[in-house]
């Protein structure tokens, strides 16, 4: 059978040349039939594989012979090799037992291993969750779904040869189940990612990032042996924590700004958050908090995620959508401007900027219902 | 150099074959489960098939490399199907049927754009009343 497969390999240039292309439909004929009748008397467990790779070189040579008779010997010989490929996958099946060395293993620092690491601990995070049964906020849920696109979309940078992105992608995943995981520790007794993964990356970074994720995680623990009178103030700083954290990600995943600075100011955060916490339980500690710019943030972060998440739903159901999603970007720069002219006081120019981005989402529905777009007077 | 071509060749197909052999597995149990069908799984097992016709197609044009990244794309599909099938059979076994949902759930994509583009666009009046009430008094 391989010495079929070599001849196969070694003549078939020649017979090419040489327009022998009997003798080339000849031995893949051989090939053929001899496959399928190992496929008829092979116990192998994965007969039922065999035979689909087997259908799949019976088209491939169906294709062969149309290109040879249409004149077309080079598309011939490609569409010969591919149904090859597929008779020797064929073969591996018939054999007898599965070769499980043949699993891969993925080296530290690479995109490959980063998305390995991901789907385990979506995986872990899931099964946590089944088995302590335990309940999970909508915030979280969703923060889950969004990790599980962003699975596929590291996936999908590394299929497109763009390496950088999909192992910033992955990383950036992680660091969402690193918080989602230290988040849910209390009521799943589970650890998601284990704390060693973030220094096989070698990203300092990356490290930073997620030593804040510990940080919010272990100030939230400690809230709970607060009065909840406190509780509703020191809340307002984890909340901005949290949304820094957010920032933080997302700078990390674009390679946009200097997220260990973000990072520290997120520390920051924690930290007065857990002055509040101990000056709670002893002396009185009245912090400056600027309870606007959090409730703020905190507007934006949800709209912007609300955003995010229609962009995706066009781009992966309407390939046409592109002028949409790109009118949505300019919505969400917009909201987050005037939310910020706001609390600066600007209101004529907070009111210039909202009403851009009220007539931009009304461009926007236009565009969705495949009509033609045109700026509203009466807005 | 042409023995250490085939020899790469030789290893990329034992790669395929058995990722297919892994994903030909998982779609076994899937389809035996006999409980609600997880997206994400049918996905999985597709697109790592998928994979595997991709590296199949490479390796038919002489592109080994290409057809070794397509067969680890194909085992990162099958071990992301695999773990949240394995998650989805311990809470089947449990018998709580109250599986945590990984994806969006969305039946009638642009109903849901609709109304989200409707809940953003009264974010947006909130925002301009906000402004309006602010700006009553104190005109700059």
């Amino acid at each position: 059978m391989t010495n079929l497969f070599d001849t196969f390999e070694e003549k078939f240039g020649t017979w090419l040349t040489g327009k022998k292309s009997t003798q080339l439909m000849n031995i893949v004929t051989e090939l053929l039939n001899t496959v399928k009748q190992q496929a008829r008397s092979s116990d192998s467990p994965f007969r039922g594989l065999a035979k689909q790779c087997i259908d799949k070189a019976e088209d491939y040579y169906q294709e062969a012979i149309f290109n040879l008779k249409d004149g077309a010997p080079e598309l011939s010989f490609d569409y010969c090799r591919k149904g090859m490929n597929f008779l020797k996958l064929a073969t591996m099946h018939l054999a007898a037992g599965v070769n499980e060395d043949n699993e891969p293993t993925f080296e530290e620092g690479t995109p490959e291993f980063a998305i390995f690491h991901l789907a385990r601990a979506i995986a872990k995070l899931k099964s946590a969750v089944e088995y302590s049964n335990c309940k999970v906020g909508k915030a979280e849920r969703e923060r889950l779904v969004e990790v599980v696109h962003m699975h596929a979309d590291a996936i999908d940078a590394l299929r497109k040869e763009n390496n950088e992105a999909a192992k910033r992608t992955a990383q950036a995943g992680l660091l969402w189940m690193h918080f989602l995981g230290k988040s849910l520790e209390e009521r799943t007794k589970a650890n998601i990612v284990e704390p060693m993964l973030f220094e096989k990356f070698g990203s300092a970074r990356v490290e930073r990032i997620a030593d804040l994720a510990n940080r919010i995680a272990e100030a939230y623990k400690q809230l709970a042996d607060t009065s909840p009178e406190a509780q509703s103030r020191i809340k307002l700083y984890l909340k901005a924590s949290i949304a820094t954290y957010t920032k933080c990600v997302q700078a990390f995943q674009d390679d946009d700004g200097d997220c260990g600075q973000i990072a520290r100011a997120g520390c920051m955060e924690v930290r007065m958050a857990q002055r509040l916490i101990e000056s709670s339980t002893h002396e009185a500690f009245e912090p400056d908090v600027d309870e606007e710019e959090i409730q703020m943030n905190s507007r934006i972060d949800s709209f912007k995620l609300r955003i995010a998440r229609v962009q995706r739903l066009l781009r992966e159901n309407d390939p046409e959508s592109e002028k949409l999603v790109h009118r949505l970007y300019q919505v969400s720069a917009y909201y987050a401007k005037s939310q910020r002219l706001l609390k600066s006081r600007d209101y004529s120019e907070a009111e210039r900027t909202a009403r851009s981005a009220h007539l931009d989402i009304d461009y926007s529905r236009q565009l969705l219902d495949d009509k033609p777009a045109r700026y509203s007077d009466l807005i | 150099m042409k023995r250490k071509k085939k020899s790469d060749n030789l290893q990329v197909m034992r790669n395929l074959a058995s990722v297919e052999q892994y994903l030909e597995k998982l779609k076994i149990d899937f389809e035996n489960s006999g409980f609600r069908p997880n997206e994400l799984v049918r996905d999985g097992i597709e697109n790592g098939f998928a994979a595997v016709s991709d590296a199949v197609e490479s390796l038919s044009e002489g592109q080994p490399s290409e057809a070794a990244k397509a067969s680890t794309i194909a085992w990162l599909h099958a071990y992301f199907a695999r773990g949240i099938f394995d998650a989805e059979m311990a809470e089947h076994y449990l018998g709580e049927g109250d599986f945590l949902e990984l994806d969006e759930q969305v039946d009638d994509w642009k109903a849901f754009v609709k109304a989200e583009l409707v809940v953003l666009e009264e974010d947006i009046l909130t925002l301009r009343k906000t402004i309006k009430s602010k700006s009553g008094g104190s005109k700059k």
